[in-house]
């Protein structure tokens, strides 16, 4: 499309759409039978350092009757462009317009992304509302962690799919290819696809109250997740695409395992990707390997939730090291778990480069961190500290959360003192004066759907800045701390959608129509546009955010089965308020979240003899 | 795409290729590579020059094959030639380079194209205001134009030129094209057209500019 190469030199980033990267594929339209586009709200940086993507675009494009091509929110400069030229949106890989497509997959991340999903169905030429789509229109398809709570969503997609996507896209592909050689329409595919776990079709169903019901018989009342069993079975992409240009997380990646056990009680991915299912060392290493030689990356990142928990992490780390490659390779964890053994495995990896080291506290003082269910005391911190310290790092970074359940002023000025007690170690262990740093970022706290505090409400703007005040006040007088926190109110909007009904649908429609686009960037993002969207909707949001939801009434999301039992986070919930902790189930003992039962699965560990299965009371 | 983005693709690709790179020394090691200057945002290069180490004789065939196969879609490799390691890195030797500018202008003969071309060949200075990062300042472009040719077919205009370019004197495509429109008072923007750069040259021989690949 020669329209295409016109635009690219009048753009601030013409790498973001032109797709054809090395490891990209492009297939023969006409012989291919199901057509898929794949769009990630946001930036081309951004959506391209998204593991995800790359397992759907592998696991499609693997199969000879489907393609897969990508596409990803148009920066403003682009939007204008697009619209002034009346050129419909497209993808990377033919330039092809998105509306040209069988179904468009839509992966949901984050909620400050939702304004950017109705412009990419708007500059496509799709109508917004999934029952003005006819025929010829894709399918919109959403999934990603905000397809468990999606009903702000629900009038704009077809459907959802819940949990781990890479069986579920075959499934719908053989499915729909079925409904279509046979003449069928999208309600029959969506019909019969709804009564298959893992498939949410919001069409069939109504909100009644607060909560979601179905509308015929043979729709399912509760629509339960899909779960990958066996990770070592399920398809890794061998060969990711490579950016044209640096992505956000611009390194190769191998997924060590899904899911999270330590069970943090404001943490939605914890939740909703139990059970943990780990790779094979061997596997691992194997996929390593692949992945490295097949784009030239020289970094290797080990993703999970929290990687320093696997149970084989030192075998794998000698076997990467053992790779025989062309190149120096460094290996990296994304994150770290707050004590001395990680910090020991960090400096192992690291030979010699130390910018900063990353530890996630997320409360000042010991009460809260019991209250969140964050098993890490300060004497963990402190030893950490110490560690990186001694190991040669002059700078840290401390991740905190401000605004949770139950935090007082003492809390708040917790953090101040663990931040200074970090300062005197450094001081301690003989970091130089003026290269001692710590960075403090906080984010407030939101709360999720799934969680043990899904019923908890948000603390008001006022109070949030009220907190980030006292917290300055704290530090202020710390030269060699630097602060930096989350905007609240795009905190405050994050906690509208996270908990929200189909009631907010209008309210999504208005801020767009008014103009709000990429709602997580700082430089576009409009409080005052939000507010007047809300009142033209005739919507409160702080109905949402600010209200304590009751333990007995129906929430947005009851019809949406994570596996982790109700039962479960409610008694989460109530240990939170008593201060109490609950273990990590990894380490043997099942603690009843019932998924397991649930979904008929079990834990899966890399390390023999550490088989969770036989307390759970599966067999 | 940026030139840091093009050194970053020639490193992985050089990665990919598994040949005997000279990899840098330090905590994060690169394939050592000089690009022989850097290709400004928005131009597409035709005839860019790299320097790649490598630790071992290989001939430049292999090289060629293994090389050519990691490079993405839209990177093509012209050529491959060995030079001794005391040869003087390419980035000191270049001092011109040819552009190509297409575009489009409304009404354009090619007697006026013609007489804008002569225009600015035949003056003897070309004062021209250079927006820069501490501000704008004014230059002289005509001692940096070694060569310009115009051809225009309809409305379609090809701009040809020699222009200097390294370290001092250098005179940039959109300017040659800005004057052009300017020179001949054709509606149009500079950035409506489309660049190319097709070959670097080296000085020899006093003034002269000669290929350098
Ligand atoms: S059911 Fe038990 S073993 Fe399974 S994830 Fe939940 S706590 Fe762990």
């Amino acid at each position: 499309m020669p329209a295409v190469e016109e635009l690219l030199p009048r753009v601030s980033k013409p790498a973001r759409y032109v797709g054809g990267e090395y490891n990209s594929v492009r297939k023969n339209w006409d012989e291919v039978e199901v057509k898929i586009a794949f769009a990630f709200p946001d930036v081309y940086e951004v959506g391209m350092s998204y593991l995800g993507l790359q397992i759907l675009y592998h696991a499609v494009n693997s199969r000879p009757d489907a393609l897969l091509e990508r596409v990803f929110a148009p920066w403003p400069d682009m939007e204008t462009l697009l619209r002034s030229k009346g050129i419909p949106l497209f993808t990377l890989e033919s330039h092809r317009p998105v509306k040209d497509f069988d179904i468009l997959a839509i992966t949901l991340q984050y909620e400050l992304t939702y304004t950017n999903i109705l412009n990419l169905l708007d500059l496509a030429g799709i109508p917004l509302l999934a029952r003005e789509r006819g025929e010829d229109k894709p399918l919109v398809v959403g999934g990603g962690p905000c397809a468990f709570n999606p009903e702000p969503l629900a009038p704009f997609f077809d459907l959802f799919v819940l949990g781990d996507g890479e069986e579920a896209v075959h499934e719908l592909i053989d499915l729909w290819r079925e409904v279509r050689r046979q003449g069928g329409r999208k309600q029959d595919f969506l019909r019969e696809l709804a009564r298959r776990p893992g498939f949410y079709v919001p069409s069939l169903y109504r909100q009644e109250g607060k909560g979601v019901v179905p509308l015929h018989p043979d729709v399912p009342a509760r629509v339960r997740k899909r779960v990958v069993a066996d990770l070592d079975q399920a398809p890794f992409p061998p060969r990711p695409v490579v950016p044209w240009v640096e992505a956000v997380h611009d390194r190769a990646m191998i997924e060590v395992f899904r899911g999270c056990t330590r069970g943090c009680r404001f943490c939605q991915a914890g939740m909703i990707y139990r059970p943990v299912r780990e790779r094979t060392v061997p596997i691992l290493v194997r996929q390593g390997e692949e992945v490295i030689r097949h784009t030239g990356y020289d970094e290797l990142s080990l993703t999970s939730l929290s990687t320093v928990d696997y149970t084989c992490l030192l075998p794998l780390l000698a076997g990467l090291k053992k790779l025989r490659l062309s190149h120096p390779l460094t290996v990296s964890l994304p994150s770290l778990r707050v004590d001395a053994f990680a910090v020991g495995v960090a400096e192992g990896l690291t030979a010699g480069r130390k910018s900063s080291l990353t530890f996630a506290p997320e409360a000042g003082t010991q009460r809260l961190r019991n209250v969140i269910n964050k098993k890490v005391t300060e004497e963990d911190l402190l030893r950490a500290a110490e560690a990186a310290f001694k190991a040669g790092w002059q700078r840290l970074k401390l991740y905190f959360m401000i605004g949770l359940p139950t935090e007082t002023e003492e809390d708040i000025k917790g953090i101040g003192e663990l931040v200074r007690a970090v300062l005197a170690v450094g001081e301690r262990c003989g970091v130089p004066h003026g290269r001692l740093r710590v960075a403090v970022s906080v984010a407030c706290f939101v709360p999720k759907a799934h969680t043990p505090f899904q019923w908890e409400p948000q603390i008001s703007q006022e109070e949030l800045r009220e907190r980030l005040r006292l917290l300055q006040t704290e530090l202020r007088r710390e030269k060699r701390v630097e602060l930096s926190w989350h905007e609240p109110r795009m905190s405050l909007l994050e906690a509208v959608f996270a908990r929200g009904d189909r009631n907010l649908a209008p309210a999504l429609l208005e801020a767009w129509r008014r103009g709000c686009r990429f709602d997580g960037w700082r430089e576009h993002f409009s409080f005052p546009r939000w507010e007047e969207a809300f009142t033209a909707a005739g919507v409160d949001p702080y109905a949402y955010a600010y209200r304590r939801y009751a333990y007995d009434e129906v929430l947005p999301w009851d019809h949406l089965d994570a596996g982790v039992s109700k039962k479960f986070l409610v008694a989460e919930h109530q240990r939170a308020y008593r201060g109490e902790t609950t273990p990590d189930c990894r380490e043997g003992k099942c603690v009843g979240c019932g998924v397991c039962p649930s979904l008929g699965v079990r834990p899966v560990l890399a390390e023999e003899g550490r088989d969770v299965s036989l307390s759970t009371g599966l067999s | 795409m940026g030139h840091l983005d093009l050194v970053r693709l020639f490193e992985q690709a050089l990665r990919r290729s598994a040949l005997p790179v000279v990899y840098s020394g330090g905590f994060n090691p690169r394939p050592r590579l000089v690009f022989a200057a850097p290709l400004p945002v928005g131009v597409r290069g035709l005839g860019e020059l790299v320097d790649v180490y490598l630790s071992s004789l290989l001939s430049p065939a292999l090289i060629q094959e293994r090389l050519a196969a990691a490079l993405p879609q839209g990177l093509a490799l012209v050529g491959v030639r060995r030079v001794p390691l005391e040869a003087p890195a390419l980035a000191s030797l270049v001092a011109g380079a040819a552009y190509r500018a297409e575009g489009e202008l409304a009404g354009i003969t090619p007697k006026e194209a013609e007489a804008a071309r002569q225009a600015i060949l035949k003056a003897s200075s070309l004062p021209w205001q250079r927006r820069g990062p501490e501000g704008a300042k004014v230059v002289d472009l005509r001692p940096g134009i070694k060569q310009l040719q115009v051809e225009v077919k309809g409305e379609r205009v090809v701009l040809e030129m020699l222009v200097r370019a390294g370290q001092e004197g250098n005179v940039r495509p959109e300017e040659v094209v800005a004057l052009f429109l300017k020179t001949g008072g054709f509606a149009g923007e500079p950035e409506d057209f489309l660049y190319y750069r097709t070959a670097l040259f080296a000085k020899s021989q006093g003034e002269r500019l000669v290929p350098l690949f």
